[in-house]
């Protein structure tokens, strides 16, 4: 009888030893019925010519993962905070030094972040849109640019004061602020594609809270009937 | 003497490094070409042509205007440079700065990924080698019998007996018959065995635990979101509006690797490398070359299209944490879906994941598996929902006020669950 249970235990370790080396961590693992998981409709990051127990098919084949969506397709929620019109075009050069393409360049060195000083915010500078700033800016901006602005983010700290931005970047007036997250400047790269145009602002009304060091004490609400101009590109 | 001469560079090394940081680095290195070229040895040269770098420094466009050989003489960025406004002194403790310069030594360990798939190649080698090995024992023993039967008959005729020839399947019968027991005890091991395989795969069949794919780039999210803490949502940054957590177009990895061009080690640089080929830039010249490359990344996170999953729902209105679906993502050095005991870890020892206020940790512990059914619907029963400061449940909650009974049969356990307004409803994920 001892014989007997020992034989099961040695049987099922053995079981359990081979099954156990069998997981590939390459393969997502088995389906059942794959024609209810993968969807007909186009999906975002999801190659129509490799979806299984479909033919494979060479001519649907992507080579890459996030694509450009077709031209002329609107957003379907949101519309009203990414028309924000913004008419500022990227600087010279800035194909070569930005990698920024399909938009018209200014047509001098610096002349539109020069003139970009003017520009006025469309949101209004008060608690609530700063704060909504705050919590972008912790999210997009603080590992480069330090918590309060000094430069000293983690990332400019490891990265041998290669990329330290200006401790003083934020005391600039916020049209060129806008401007410098739009399109970048010197090490930093355009920010257009992590964040819309009202969200920029905010992160402006809270540069601009960092910089004179506290929250605004009452709203202000004159500026938002500012706007800039009203035929623009917008990105 | 001496010391008053140590003491007086020092100063001057610390000015100079301050106000390099303050005025140049955005753009120089003293060593490397970023957006500006390398300044190292730059101030010998304009005093070697007998040119005036204070006025350059201070403003570039009057210096290419009134022809200086040397602003004209530089051929990398041209024109890229704004006036700065810094005085002769200040130049000069930065140029002594930039002059004594040293890269430091680059820092140990902190390898990228230890080679994409290390561990899947070693374990279906081993799984390769079982299958000979066996194949082996089997021909061995077929043989083996084959002889003994042979030998068997030989004997037989060899003392004059009548030989009976049996063919394969007889013999196996007779054998089995003979040794009942043993042949009974190993076909009810092998049925056990089959049951218990069968059972083990239909348990796997849509589950997604543990997939690491390789990927285009190694990719190592604990030196991203790890040491450098690097907000999640900076890279996903659809993960707030969208369907989708996104996965991060290369300019997002170019915001920071135009500068960064070198890893930790000689992978990670190789790693790094990839990204400037995709985005068309190069590294030598420090520009755009317009020929670019797209990158195919594996998605590892796939739910079947008869669900529908938001992460701006989760993330935006549910403040849930990524890492509670996602495991220790700042630990991975490969993108990968988690498992459930690795989540439930993180609920007792996950530091930065405690509510400041009652150190209670925010990590909910499930025991399905991830990706599944089952996952969602306990964390549905568990999660609470936190309404308030969020206008998202405005109107529910005062109608929730309003419905005493309804009131009182929801806060029976003292909170609001997921399921108790329609979490548990088949059409709020699946339609």
């Amino acid at each position: 009888m001892k014989g007997f249970i020992n034989k099961i235990v040695a049987g099922s370790f053995l079981v359990l030893a081979v099954s156990s080396c069998v997981k590939d961590e390459n393969s997502p693992g088995y389906e059942y019925m794959p024609d209810m998981y993968r969807s007909p409709a186009i999906e975002a990051y999801v190659d129509y010519g490799e979806v299984r127990t479909w033919i494979p098919n060479d001519s649907l084949k992507n080579t890459q993962t996030a694509k450009l969506p077709p031209f002329g397709t609107i957003p379907y929620q949101g519309t009203e905070e990414v028309y924000l019109p913004y008419s500022r075009k990227p600087d010279l050069k800035m194909d070569e030094t930005h990698g920024i393409r399909s938009l018209e360049f200014s047509s001098a060195t610096q002349e539109e972040y020069n003139a970009s000083v003017a520009d006025v915010s469309p949101i209004a500078f008060n608690n609530e849109n700063a704060e909504k700033g705050q919590v972008l800016y912790n999210r997009f901006c603080d590992h480069c640019h330090g918590a309060t602005g000094q430069g000293d983010g983690k990332v400019s700290v490891a990265s041998d004061g290669l990329i330290a931005p200006p401790s003083d970047a934020f005391s600039r007036p916020e049209g060129q602020m806008f401007y410098v997250i739009t399109y970048g400047k010197g090490a930093m790269g355009s920010h257009a594609s992590q964040l819309n145009q009202k969200e920029r602002w905010e992160v402006v009304q809270y540069l601009k809270v960092l910089n004179i060091g506290e929250f605004p004490q009452e709203p202000t609400t004159d500026t938002t009937e500012n706007t800039v101009d009203t035929v623009g590109v917008s990105i | 003497m001496l010391a008053s001469f140590l003491s007086i560079s020092v100063l001057f090394g610390q000015d100079g490094s301050a106000l390099f940081k303050q005025n140049c680095a955005s753009c120089h290195h003293p060593v490397k070409n970023g957006t500006g070229p390398a300044l190292k040895g730059a101030k010998a040269k304009w005093e070697a042509a007998g040119d005036n770098i204070y006025e350059w420094v201070r403003n570039p466009q009057a210096q290419y205007e009134a022809g200086v050989k040397s602003a004209l003489a530089i051929q990398y960025n041209v024109g890229g440079m704004n006036g700065q406004a810094v005085s002769d002194e200040e130049i000069d403790a930065i140029f002594e700065y930039v002059e004594a310069y040293n890269p430091p030594p680059p820092p140990d360990g902190g390898d990228t990924a230890g080679g994409p798939g290390a561990g899947s190649d070693r374990e279906s080698s081993s799984w390769f080698w079982f299958l000979v090995i066996g194949l082996i024992l089997i021909s061995i023993i077929v043989s083996l019998w084959g002889v003994r039967r042979q030998l068997k008959y030989a004997n037989q005729e060899k003392e004059g007996e009548k030989v009976e020839e049996q063919d394969l399947k007889e013999e196996l019968g007779s054998w089995a018959w003979r040794n009942l027991k043993l042949v009974s005890v190993l076909g009810f091991i092998a049925t056990c065995a089959l049951v218990y395989w069968l059972a083990e795969r239909g348990y796997q069949v849509g589950v997604f635990e543990d997939y690491v794919p390789d990927q285009p780039i190694a990719f190592n999210h604990s030196i991203h979101a790890g040491d450098n803490e690097i907000d999640c949502q900076y890279c996903h940054n659809s993960a707030s509006k969208s369907k989708h957590a996104g996965i991060p177009t290369v300019n997002v990895c170019m915001n920071c690797h135009k500068a960064i061009k070198e890893g930790r080690s000689a992978a990670g640089t190789a790693e790094i490398a990839k990204i400037h080929e995709a985005a068309g830039f190069n590294p030598e010249t420090n520009k755009y070359t317009g020929e670019t490359e797209p990158i195919k990344w594996i998605k590892a996170h796939n739910l079947p299209d008869h669900v529908y999953f938001s992460h701006a729902q989760h993330v935006e209105v549910g403040k849930i944490e990524c890492e509670n679906c996602h495991g220790p993502v700042k630990t991975y050095t490969v993108g990968r879906t988690a498992n459930s005991e690795m989540i439930n870890e993180m609920a007792i020892t996950g530091e930065g994941l405690r509510d400041p206020q009652t150190q209670k940790s925010k990590i909910i512990q499930l025991e399905n598996q991830v990706l599944t059914m089952g996952w969602c619907i306990e964390c549905h029963n568990k999660a609470e929902v936190k309404m308030e400061g969020s206008e998202y449940y405005d109107d529910i909650h005062e109608r929730l006020k309003r419905d005493k009974e309804l009131y009182k049969s929801v806060m029976e356990d003292g909170k609001v669950n997921v399921k108790e307004f329609g979490g548990w409803e088949c059409a709020k994920c699946h339609y």
